[in-house]
């Protein structure tokens, strides 16, 4: 019985190059190595500034592995990395199958908005291309009449996948909707 | 009576369904310049999703992608 992991660590990050690459490989290794254990994302971010001070240090090495696993090893496993002077912090977290589904279906959003945002690109001559998703602006339309829409086009992807996409259509929409009447709600409220 | 402007949710605004830790510049933006978290009634954002950007933003901070407390000069 496997669970999903997401683990993101902190590494020693004065060492040289080569030596943070064998650790890396080595805590994949320790993953790998178990019953049921498989490696699925291997994230490297590198080296980053801390936002406080952790044993002195300012820097640390980032990496986040996404990983399949048995749940009793991860005990055994966090005692090795406690233990080890080059793992400065690490954080496990199990990712529940309910998280897996959001964010499949948020990527499945993202990528329909923006084939969308592009058709609209191609086909209007005049009329301004919204940015329908977008973290710099502070401006945002809503996405409600996006996901209706398409929900009710006819499927862009391969017909293969036009089960899975109509499953994950109504999903999304039925998701949808309770936040938008919460939204509205809450704002009543406070009128 | 409190805001007479209707709050809507950035998140939902956005199409964001999970609100992941490891996205600093989106946790940034909920947090004061003090690092504190902003509440509810300021950000506008919906319950569910307070909570699982609280979590958010606690998680980073022990991964020190954000601070605890930060001193910024006015």
């Amino acid at each position: 019985m496997t669970r999903r992991y997401e683990m993101m660590v902190i590494l020693e990050s004065s060492q040289s190059d080569e030596d943070l690459e064998k650790l890396v490989e080595k805590i994949s290794e320790m993953i790998t190595s178990t019953d049921g254990g498989e490696m699925v994302n291997v994230d490297k971010w590198g080296k980053k500034r801390l936002a406080y001070e952790i044993k002195g240090k300012q820097f640390g090495y980032y990496v986040v592995f996404e990983y399949n696993a048995s749940p009793e090893m991860i005990t055994e496993f966090e005692r090795s990395l406690r233990f080890d002077n080059n793992v400065v912090r690490h954080m496990i977290l199990q990712i529940p199958p309910k998280v897996m589904k959001l964010k499949e279906r948020e990527e499945k959003l993202r990528v329909a908005l923006e084939d969308r945002r592009r058709r609209m690109a191609d086909e209007s001559v005049d009329g301004p291309v919204v940015d329908l998703i977008s973290y710099d602006d502070e401006i945002a339309v809503s996405t409600d009449d996006a996901v209706k829409e398409i929900v009710e086009e006819p499927s862009v992807e391969t017909a293969e996948e036009s089960n899975v996409k109509t499953a994950e259509e109504s999903n999304v929409k039925t998701a949808e909707e309770p936040s938008v009447e919460t939204a509205e709600e809450s704002g009543e409220e406070k009128e | 009576m409190m805001s007479i402007r209707k709050k809507v949710d950035r998140f939902h605004e956005n199409g964001i369904l999970y609100i992941d830790y490891k996205d600093v510049k989106l946790l940034s933006r909920f947090i004061t310049e003090q690092g504190k978290i902003i509440p509810r009634r300021i950000s506008g954002t919906t319950a569910k999703n307070q909570r699982m950007l609280v979590d958010a933003i606690k998680r980073a901070r022990f991964m020190a992608l954000i601070p605890y407390v930060s001193d910024q000069p006015r």
